[in-house]
């Protein structure tokens, strides 16, 4: 039990850190017209969680050897198996997850580097753009190496890209898009919220259309969902999905067009906290499912 | 943080009844098959095609457990079946722990008994329905 915990907390870790620098990335690119304070936080919260993500994916793969070797912790640092799993499709997925964790980190620092000047920070979207592309792409292809949808078809595991892309888009910005609610400028803020509502739209469309796909070539039969285990924890998933696409959905038609009045930013955060809440949950429920729980087989 | 561990700890107990995509189909000697003369390998037979990473096996004496040397090397290459070759087996109760990687890059293990000695009218070579897990 401790290294299914042990890998469901490593892979949380770095599940985290792709939202991070993906749902950073594009957060950064829809903040461009903010301030400089700002910018500089999402290049800490990208650094910070891109660091978290290595960590987890380290850890993962370690998590992995102690597995296998079963004689304790000390098993984890048998770099003779740990070497014999880098032959596999977990050692070139964590190679390839490792690699765009690196990459986001050198790249930020370098834009980190460069707000020292504004004029600087602010003309290097191209840059950002291409550490959005390599990571992203980077993240894709080592998830679609390993885990139940990895057997699957090219096309399932496109639109595994797809909805991986499409999720950490939407979670990883949620941070940035609170902290924006701090600014006294109401109508910057109306407008990158008004902006990213646009946007958004058709992330959570590509989400929910990839996830439903997905769902349908894991399970044989519907009542799967509630016959079994896996079916059970992806029912949760798919109740918290409904509740944070809800709670999106608020944010667009009411609160957002709202922020002018009173307490307006206060609302629109506190549920934008919410959303973070449910967003960990999924987050939590993704890494379980994808950890210690199989899909009935006859795939 | 702490909460955090505890949802995940109560999450991973509620899972652990679930079942992974690698199994071993197959193995002689069976689970809990009781053997007249001592065998000179051990088959195993997966679902799909694996990498046997560990395999072990134990002479259990009462509460503790022996290791039995078996020369094992892990597979650098993917099959369906394996055969351990085995040394000269006393009569007495075996357990063999196995560790595998299948294509979708989860390490699975499981383990089965037999024994050797025993009751040999119990003998049969039946299929094994040994435990397998992530």
């Amino acid at each position: 039990m401790i290294w299914s915990i042990m890998s469901v907390a490593s892979k949380l870790f770095y599940l985290a850190g792709m939202a991070a620098v993906i749902g950073g990335a594009s957060a950064y690119l829809l903040f461009l017209s903010a301030n400089l304070i700002l910018v500089r936080k999402i290049v800490a919260y990208v650094v910070t969680f891109a660091a978290i993500g290595l960590f987890g994916s380290v850890t993962y793969f370690m998590s992995q050897v102690g597995m296998i070797n079963d004689v304790g912790l000390m098993g984890m640092f048998d770099w003779s198996m740990a070497g014999m799993l880098m032959d596999t499709n977990l050692g070139t997925g964590s190679f390839y997850r490792i690699l765009a964790f690196l990459v986001a980190i050198l790249g930020w620092l370098v834009v980190l580097y460069d707000s020292r000047d504004e004029r600087l920070s602010m003309s290097n979207p191209l840059m950002i753009l291409a550490l959005l592309i390599l990571s992203g792409g980077l993240f894709a292809w080592s998830t679609t190496l390993t885990g139940h949808v990895s057997t699957l078809d090219v096309g399932t595991r496109i639109v595994l890209c797809v909805h991986l892309l499409a999720v950490c888009a939407w979670i990883g910005s949620l941070w940035p898009l609170r902290t924006i609610c701090n600014s006294s400028d109401v109508d910057t803020v109306t407008l990158i919220m008004e902006r990213y509502g646009k946007i958004a739209v058709f992330v959570v469309a590509a989400l929910v259309l990839s996830g439903l796909w997905m769902v349908l070539q894991l399970l044989n039969e519907p009542q799967e969902i509630v016959t079994t285990t896996y079916g059970r924890v992806l029912a949760l998933k798919l109740i918290a999905v409904t509740g944070i696409v809800a709670i999106a959905a608020r944010h667009k038609f009411s609160l957002v067009p709202g922020l002018n009045e009173a307490n307006g930013m206060q609302r629109l955060q506190k549920s934008i906290d919410r959303e973070i809440s449910v967003a960990l949950l999924i987050v939590i429920v993704t890494a379980v499912l994808t950890t210690v729980i199989g899909p009935e087989m006859d795939h | 943080m702490k909460n955090l561990f505890i949802v995940i700890t109560l999450f991973v107990a509620w899972s652990n009844a679930a079942f992974a995509h690698t199994a071993l189909s197959k193995s002689t000697p069976a689970e809990g098959e009781v053997l007249s003369t001592a065998p000179t390998s051990i088959q195993l037979v997966y679902t799909e095609s694996v990498r046997l990473l560990r395999a072990e096996l134990l002479l259990i004496r009462n509460a503790s457990s022996e290791k039995v040397d078996i020369d094992f090397e892990p597979s650098s290459t993917s099959a369906e079946q394996y055969s351990v070759t085995l040394p000269h087996l006393t009569n007495g109760q075996y357990r063999v722990e196995w560790a595998v990687m299948g294509a979708d890059g989860h390490p699975v293990q499981g383990d089965f008994s037999f024994e050797i000695g025993m009751t040999p009218a119990h003998g049969n070579n039946v299929e094994s329905d040994s435990h397998g897990t992530h």
